[in-house]
């Protein structure tokens, strides 16, 4: 049992991050209906960016943290500006090509940057690491203050969603671009400030993931696993991205203590062609019905 | 695409012919010399490029027929290339089977592994399609690992090459042969595929699903039929590749090579024979350009580091697509009409 709840409790952190990426991808399709496959690549860019800035360019780590979120939205804006938007009303392929190559490019350039396989590691790390002990569980520190960061910025985010004007605008937009030009919204603004929070998302994913493991290229796989978490949750629905990466966190530490050390990287996949084949929207997503 | 003058389309039959004129048989005859003399001036390395390319046209095919043409987006080709290979190299080595039998057998163990991850295309579509394909790549993968009994896990494997009567076809010229006679009757028959009742059924669930289906198309047979053809296709191209290399590992078949795999679809021209073609030739010949300048640069600035190379091929060949996306989506193959189109009218503009 106490195995059990170790693996179950050390998935559901890790699961509470890839909930975390998962945001940031549902976020961008609500408002523009774009499938950003970049999204791993965005994580190690912040998380690249952070220890630059706080290791090399020895900042304070608060204000090493302020700006690697600046530095992403700014990236997240011309990442929207140069390939993205001359791609509306492409057809879908096309754009979920397009993201793939900016993480492509992206991938190449950070390689060149910061050297591929090398791990580079948060030290000191920005979250204490000292293990909490309750009775026989030991759970580490640094994952229980991701977890917990990572559902802050969640529910900040629906708040916002709820009561700011610039989340109502996004709402609107997610709704009908036309509707919301009508009424005075400027969508491209919408369409920049969505993926500047994307890719601030992005950022405080690799920042926690980066200070509590290092960071190294392959990470950027991780954004692999953020997708299946959106779609099981639903592609158009906030908690559910945050329930899909819990479940299949979970599962993740389940199955690798349990199965052996590898079934981890397939687990997402495999439970997500089985949800999706008896819900075909995911658990949460907006039904549609399709006309000729 | 305007014809030359005096080709008349009275019939459907002669509006859907490969050969429209003499000169098609022309240039079609001069090609096949040209390709059939190149081994005796073309060094050892020109000809691996061209095998390769042969082989990877092939799987190309078999994307374009799935994606292309039926419109069906599948970003784990290179899994499916990877049940070929290992396939044919199981059949070869444990059960001591003939290349010549392994070969379609591989393709059909391929299309039925895409058979399998085709079914979920009846419940979901688009963008939902496609990451169940990634996530085939990842499965598909995680199991040839973890089967190192007939696949040597993550260890490479030895194929032997093809015996024809009793001739090996183990050096590139021979090999060059037999892949550039494969790609030529592979490129026949996917060509007569597109072309009937099955291709236009393709195209029709690729423009518009639903419309299809109230049209009498029955779309799950035709989606499941896409599947079988484009992997059978993967699987053919992997069982020609490995027994090309004579050793092959689970590490020549990542997701990575399933992005090239679209790259060059996009690239070339997505639902166009061409497309396959010049994409393929495009990604590979761009590849080999890099993997020689790679070193270049790297001895030229010591400063950048070892990784630089590849973090550059990475850059360039994803920037590569990502401006064929923005400006030429229609790929190399629109570009080519174009330019046929030009010279047939010059001097006049139109």
């Amino acid at each position: 049992m106490i195995i059990f709840l170790q693996h179950a409790i050390s998935g559901l952190m890790v699961g509470a991050i890839y909930g975390l990426v998962a945001v940031g991808f549902v976020l961008i399709v609500k408002s523009n209906e774009i499938f950003n496959l970049a999204q791993g690549e965005l994580l190690i860019f912040g998380a690249f960016v952070c220890w630059s800035l706080i290791f090399q360019f020895n900042l304070p780590p608060w204000l090493g943290v302020l700006a690697t979120l600046g530095v992403a939205a700014l990236f997240g804006m011309v990442v929207e500006r140069f390939p993205l938007r001359p791609m509306i009303g492409q057809p879908m392929f096309a754009i979920i090509m397009v993201t793939l190559t900016v993480g492509l490019c992206l991938r190449g350039a950070l390689t060149a940057i910061w050297g591929g396989m090398s791990w580079r590691v948060f030290k000191p790390p920005l979250l204490p690491p000292e293990p909490v002990v309750l009775g026989e569980l030991i759970l580490s520190r640094q994952y229980i203050y991701g977890f917990i960061i990572a559902i802050v910025v969640v529910v900040a985010l629906s708040l916002f969603f709820k009561l700011t004007r610039a989340g109502l605008a996004m709402r609107i937009v997610a709704e009908d671009q036309q509707v919301a030009q009508a009424m005075g919204i400027s969508v491209r603004g919408v369409f920049r400030n969505t993926w500047a929070m994307s890719a601030i998302l992005a950022a405080i994913g690799g920042i926690l993931l980066g200070s509590i493991n290092g960071i190294n290229i392959p990470l950027a796989n991780i954004g692999m696993k953020a997708i299946p978490a959106a779609l099981i949750g639903g592609l158009q629905s906030i908690p559910g991205a945050v329930i899909g990466g819990l479940l299949i966190g979970l599962l993740e530490g389940l199955s690798s203590g349990y199965i052996g050390h590898g079934i981890q990287d397939v687990v997402a996949y495999v439970v997500m062609i089985i949800v999706l084949i008896f819900w075909p929207h995911g658990f949460f997503g907006l039904v549609t019905i399709e006309r000729v | 695409m305007p014809l030359p003058s005096g080709i008349y389309n009275v019939t459907y039959k002669k509006d859907m012919a490969i050969f429209r004129t003499w000169d098609h048989w022309v240039w079609l005859t001069a090609f096949a010399m040209f390709l059939a003399i190149l081994p005796a001036f073309a060094s050892r390395s020109t000809l691996s490029i061209f095998t390769t390319i042969a082989c990877t046209i092939i799987a190309v095919h078999g994307l374009n027929l799935l994606t292309g043409f039926c419109g069906q987006i599948s970003m784990g080709h290179s899994a499916f290339v990877a049940v070929g290979a290992f396939t044919s190299a199981a059949l070869c080595n444990e059960l001591d089977f003939s290349f010549w039998v392994a070969l379609p057998l591989s393709g059909f163990a391929a299309g039925l592994i895409g058979l399998l991850f085709g079914a979920p295309s009846l419940r979901v579509k688009g963008f939902y399609l496609a990451i169940t394909t990634i996530g085939a790549q990842f499965i598909i993968i995680y199991v040839i690992m973890h089967l190192p009994s007939i696949t040597g896990g993550v260890r490479s494997i030895d194929v032997p090459p093809p015996n024809l009567f009793g001739y090996l076809i183990e050096t590139d010229h021979s090999y060059y042969y037999l892949a550039l006679f494969m790609a030529a009757i592979i490129t026949y028959f996917v060509k007569n595929i597109t072309r009937t009742g099955v291709g236009r059924a393709f195209v029709a669930i690729r423009d518009n699903d639903l419309a299809a289906e109230g049209m009498g198309i029955g779309l799950f047979y035709y989606k499941m039929m896409a599947f079988f053809f484009g992997c059978f296709l993967a699987g053919i191209s992997g069982s020609l590749y490995a027994h090309y290399l004579q050793t092959i590992n689970v590490e020549y078949f990542t997701l990575m090579d399933s992005i090239w795999y679209l790259g060059m679809l996009i690239v070339g021209g997505m639902g166009h024979m061409l497309g396959a073609i010049f994409g393929t030739i495009f990604i590979v010949v761009l590849r080999e350009l890099i993997l020689k300048v790679a070193p270049l640069v790297s001895k030229a600035l010591p400063g950048l580091g070892v990784e630089f190379g590849a973090a550059m091929g990475l850059f360039i060949l994803g920037l590569v697509i990502m401006l064929f996306l923005v400006y030429e989506p229609r790929g190399l193959a629109h570009r080519w009409e174009i330019i046929k189109t030009k010279l047939r009218l010059y001097p006049f503009p139109y």
